[in-house]
């Protein structure tokens, strides 16, 4: 049973959408979509990045990190990234993703944000997941909202973005099990 | 003397022999010893029993453009303090992290430190945002940022596993005064 809600059904995409771990061949796909404005614009991305860059991250992934890329009708249209962190924080990942500019508002986000949960309740045991958001990302902050991230600060000039530092959001959420039983823990 | 330290450290340092110095590869051993003290562990990340071998790789391969500082008192490092410089997107920010032998806290040795890394930053590094997380009861070190004009920007649920249970901290962040002041007129 998962704790989960099967949010991604409620939004059903149009095509037949794949959703598979990254390969070192994405590379090409994957900097495509994200030297996009739109893709630049929500992340933290810079301008004319090198496809060899984005290969030589893929080859190199932590074991503990997943990758998972959004393959519509055969194209690669999002992709999201979930970053184990170590130590004391071992508990926690960071959750980063994008989706093609063409593409957005057509529940590629919600799918790929619910296979990353499900993968990090059910099987990573992760209770911590967190994420920045710029404050003016509306369509982000829904996603985020819905899966049950909440606001946790307002990080001032915290990027740069389109000429100006900006501010970003933090969010977080935790596993619900775990925020239940919260008050037993030792 | 120069404005670097909006408010200056209101203690004055351990003792006049205090010296502030970057660190070096052979401070391995004394760094090691330091992050093992069960305050300074609680206060960081650190873990127990740190290996010698993890604080050296860690020495060899500080990146060249953050900034890593001891505080040495007649011959012993009794704190250290470092800024982490971002890269990217993220250039004009830095983490800080810092910490003080257990035996040695009160006595103004992390005012020295930071006192250091915030004039470094301020006026030779251009950081104009200077982050750092802390534990929500560690109300010395909330103070002491606080007096450096670090803000409480958010508070981060089950944050860190701290003595068997996961512990909340704040992010804290102070933005160089001159550019706050500017920040309106900023393209």
């Amino acid at each position: 049973m998962s704790p989960t809600p099967p949010i991604v059904e409620r939004l059903p995409v149009v095509g037949n959408l794949v959703l598979r771990a990254a390969s070192p061949d994405d590379a090409a796909a994957i900097t495509r979509i994200s030297n996009l404005p739109g893709y630049l614009a929500g992340t933290l991305r810079q301008p004319f990045q090198p496809v060899e860059r984005t290969r030589s991250r893929l080859e190199n992934l932590p074991p503990d990190n997943l990758h998972v890329v959004a393959e519509l009708d055969g194209t690669i249209v999002g992709n999201a990234v979930l970053d184990r962190h170590g130590g004391r924080r071992r508990h926690v990942a960071s959750i980063g993703m994008g989706v093609d500019d063409a593409y957005v508002g057509r529940g590629i986000g919600t799918a790929l944000l619910a296979a990353l949960i499900e993968a990090a309740d059910n099987w990573l045991d992760i209770v911590r997941l967190e994420l920045t958001v710029y404050p003016d990302n509306q369509p982000a902050l829904s996603l985020y909202k819905r899966f049950g991230f909440e606001h946790e600060g307002l990080h001032r000039a915290d990027t740069y973005r389109n000429g100006r530092y900006v501010d970003a959001l933090s969010m977080a959420r935790l596993r619900p099990d775990w925020v239940k039983s919260t008050s037993s823990h030792p | 003397m120069n404005d670097a330290s909006p408010c200056p450290p209101h203690k004055p340092p351990a003792a006049a022999e205090l010296i502030l110095r970057a660190v070096r590869p052979d401070d391995a051993e004394a760094i090691t010893r330091l992050a093992n003290l069960p305050g300074y562990r609680a206060g960081t990340l650190r873990q127990p029993f740190q290996r010698i071998d993890v604080t050296r790789k860690w020495l060899d391969a500080l990146p060249a453009d953050g900034l890593h500082i001891v505080a040495e008192l007649r011959g012993e490092v009794i704190g250290n303090a470092g800024i982490d410089r971002h890269q990217g997107r993220r250039r004009h920010t830095a983490g800080i992290g810092m910490g003080v032998h257990d035996d040695h806290v009160g006595q103004g040795v992390g005012s020295a430190l930071l006192a250091a890394l915030v004039d470094a930053a301020d006026h030779w590094l251009d950081i104009v945002r200077l982050e750092l997380t802390v534990f929500t009861d560690n109300t010395p070190a909330i103070r002491l940022y606080e007096r450096f004009g670090f803000e409480r920007e958010g508070l981060h649920r089950a944050f860190a596993f701290r003595n068997g249970a996961y512990a909340d901290v704040f992010a804290m962040a102070r933005l160089r005064p001159d550019w706050a002041k500017s920040a309106d007129s900023h393209p």
